[in-house]
């Protein structure tokens, strides 16, 4: 080192230093180890501190307790929602696409090859209900390529309808891995033609099925009743 | 040994009439400029100095965002700058602003790429400086509290991290921000409270109130707690003095004995250490510049705007939330709920709270001035290596996707060899570091003179 090195006291070590104004009367321990301490007495300074500590904290801790719970029902003011999974279709909600549009059973998908869509339910007046748990997946396989545990009486002409929202954190199972629907969160994996059990991955349920039928006029898909569960993370 | 005079003051400023006016009102020399900064013959010393400068860069950098962004959520803004893709169209207003302050504001790319950079050195800077004083435990007594204030200058850094990247409203950040809210519903009993009190409102639907209070706390709230975390942190050190490498006084001087812990010896802050800091600075500032200009990640432009409808390929997290990350993809679905809770939300605590509590356990009597040698403690050293190998285990975890391809095979294949081997791996490391390493004193019990060579 050179020179130029500063050194610097560390100064004393700190002790516990007993105040005068505190120091009640030595008296050897209890346990017979040879060492004296000193008890806390009970005097009128003591209890007085004692009272303005406990109004203290009480003060405080009612005003925080206060402010934390004003703090969450505020948020829950604009939080909560209406929307469960029985209500998100009933029976005879038309299937819409993101723009609005009900679908043609003809058209909507090509039949047999297990392409997907997102579709959405159509909102009292018309146009899509453009919220994230509404969120639909609809597939079209061929008609007998479904297996237990689908609800096969709420699959129509090969198609299927699931919840889009993943069960696992609520990302949308946009993704595809072979046949099996993907969610690109967390990977986990679902199998469209089994009621959309998890066949991969960290979910801990299925995607909810949407019971779909097609309308006795003009061909479009509608629901033929809720969600068969609870819609993402419970 | 002669003590140092106090009034042995340098005489070099004292021509400086600037100099002598501050130092007869503030007495600058002895607690502050004078300051002993101890040789290090590893450059560990200077980590902390790279998380306090990389934190003056994210707020000058944050600065000049801040003025440019726009915490709206709604689509509210008509998007006509230069990204050809997005002209015309109506878009989230947050969204929106970042667009522009990316692609159409002057310097406002390597601004926001300098934020980003330095955000991830800062929590990384701040990692670094933990391991070296865990490994050299000099946490110990009486340095407990700035390790606690240190712990939680990390938590808060990775918070921030949480809110910032949801703050440009693309289709990541919404990701990102609904699974946070997602985990923080499955606390039993508090879940739906503390979402209430953390989002104030469900996420997405109350987007627009959500993210207007995640600003709120990005710009603001933690940023004033962190610089007040950071005051304390320095002011606790200039008070307790550094600790010492032992080894680095140089016997040949008149000076302190090798092993004297009444007295620290190293360079004053002014001008040595100060001429040292500025290096370290500027190579800070140079590395976020070069990763800033050469390295523009996060293209939101590619990513899109937050959609409902939705989830991008590939999403993943900032690096270190990747082995959140991955203990949420870990958990077997056959626990059902309680696992999202357990990987969420258990394990990322357990982790933090025992940061928090390690200090009472390896804790010293008499107060350590001098830093030790890893080698010499074998279970702090252990423990300290497995968890690294956990949080290393957990976040190749997180990147199971980019696994499965590397072998060619299913994320649901590689699932179960990862949860095992972040079982393993860890426990393993720390048994073998602990044995080696009891092995090694036992030698130099015995072998005396001998193992004195290595």
């Amino acid at each position: 080192m050179t020179g130029e090195d500063r050194e610097e006291d560390r100064g004393p070590e700190p002790g516990h230093e007993e105040s005068d104004a505190t120091a009640g009367t030595l008296v050897p321990r209890a346990d017979g180890d040879g060492a004296w301490y000193r008890p806390p007495e009970v005097t009128r300074r003591n209890v007085a501190k004692l009272l303005v500590g406990i109004s203290g904290l009480a003060s405080i801790g009612s005003i925080a307790v206060s402010a934390v719970t004003g703090l969450g029902d505020a948020g829950l003011a604009t939080g909560a929602s209406q929307l469960n999974y029985q209500n998100i279709y009933v029976q005879g909600t038309y299937l819409v696409d993101v723009d609005g549009n009900r679908l043609d059973a003809n058209s909507a998908l090509p039949p047999g090859q297990g392409k997907e869509t997102t579709v959405l339910p159509e909102m009292q007046g018309g146009g899509a209900l453009k919220v994230s748990e509404a969120v639909t997946l609809l597939l079209r396989f061929s008609e007998n390529q479904f297996q237990r545990p689908t609800n096969q009486a709420g699959t129509v002409r090969g198609y299927v309808a699931y919840s889009g929202v993943c069960t696992h954190e609520g990302c949308i199972v946009s993704g595809r891995e072979g046949q099996n629907l993907h969610c690109p969160c967390h990977n986990t994996v679902y199998d469209p033609l089994s009621g959309a059990s998890v066949v991969g991955g960290p979910a801990p349920r299925p995607l909810p099925q949407l019971p779909i039928g097609i309308a006795q006029s003009g061909n479009l898909l509608l629901a033929t009743g809720p969600f068969s569960g609870p819609i993402g993370p419970q | 040994m002669s003590e140092p005079d106090p009034d042995d003051r340098p005489d070099r400023y004292a021509e400086s009439r600037i100099y002598r006016w501050l130092d007869d009102r503030l007495d600058l020399e002895r607690p502050f400029l004078g300051k002993a900064f101890p040789e290090d013959r590893y450059g560990s010393f200077l980590l902390g100095e790279v998380a306090l400068f990389t934190f003056v860069a994210l707020a000058v950098t944050g600065t000049f965002l801040g003025l440019l962004y726009e915490p709206v959520a709604a689509e509210s803004w008509t998007y006509t700058g230069q990204a050809s893709q997005y002209a015309g169209q109506t878009l989230p207003g947050a969204f929106a602003s970042v667009l522009r302050i990316t692609y159409d504001v002057r310097l406002g790319f390597y601004t926001r790429m300098v934020h980003h950079w330095a955000a991830y050195f800062f929590v990384a800077a701040i990692g670094l400086h933990m391991f070296r004083v865990f490994f050299s435990g000099v946490y110990r007594n009486p340095r407990e509290p700035n390790w606690l204030i240190g712990s939680t200058l990390l938590l808060l850094a990775l918070v921030e991290g949480f809110f910032g990247y949801a703050l440009p409203y693309d289709n990541f950040s919404k990701t990102a921000t609904s699974i946070g809210f997602e985990i923080t519903a499955t606390i039993p009993y508090l879940g739906q409270a503390m979402e209430n009190l953390v989002f104030g409102g469900n996420f997405p639907a109350n987007a627009p109130a959500v993210l207007a209070r995640m600003y709120f706390y990005h710009v603001f709230l933690l940023p004033a707690v962190i610089a007040g975390l950071v005051g304390a942190h320095l002011a606790i050190l200039v008070h307790q003095k550094h600790t010492e490498q032992r080894g680095g006084r140089g016997s040949s001087e008149a000076g302190p004995d090798e092993g004297d812990e009444s007295v620290i010896v190293g360079q004053p802050l002014f001008p040595q250490q100060a001429a040292m800091s500025l290096v370290v600075f500027c190579f800070t500032a140079a590395v976020l510049s070069f990763l800033a200009a050469f390295f523009p990640v996060q293209r939101i432009a590619l990513v899109g705007p937050a959609s409902i409808f939705s989830t991008p390929p590939d999403v993943s997290p900032d690096w270190f939330f990747m082995w959140v990350f991955g203990a949420l993809k870990l958990v077997p679905s056959s626990l059902g709920s309680f696992g999202r809770f357990l990987g969420g939300v258990v394990g990322p605590s357990l982790l933090i709270v025992s940061l928090y509590l390690w200090v009472f356990y390896d804790r010293s009597e008499t107060p350590v001035h001098f830093a030790e040698n890893p080698l010499d403690r074998p279970l702090p050293t252990a423990v300290g290596v497995a968890a690294i190998a956990l949080i290393a285990m957990l976040s190749i975890a997180g990147m199971n996707t980019f696994v499965a391809r590397t072998f060619g095979t299913t994320t649901a294949a590689v699932n179960p060899v990862l949860l095992v081997l972040t079982a393993v791996v860890p426990i393993a490391e720390g048994l073998i570091v602990y044995a080696m390493l009891r092995r090694r004193s036992r030698r130099r019990a015995t072998g005396g003179a001998a193992g004195a060579s290595d």
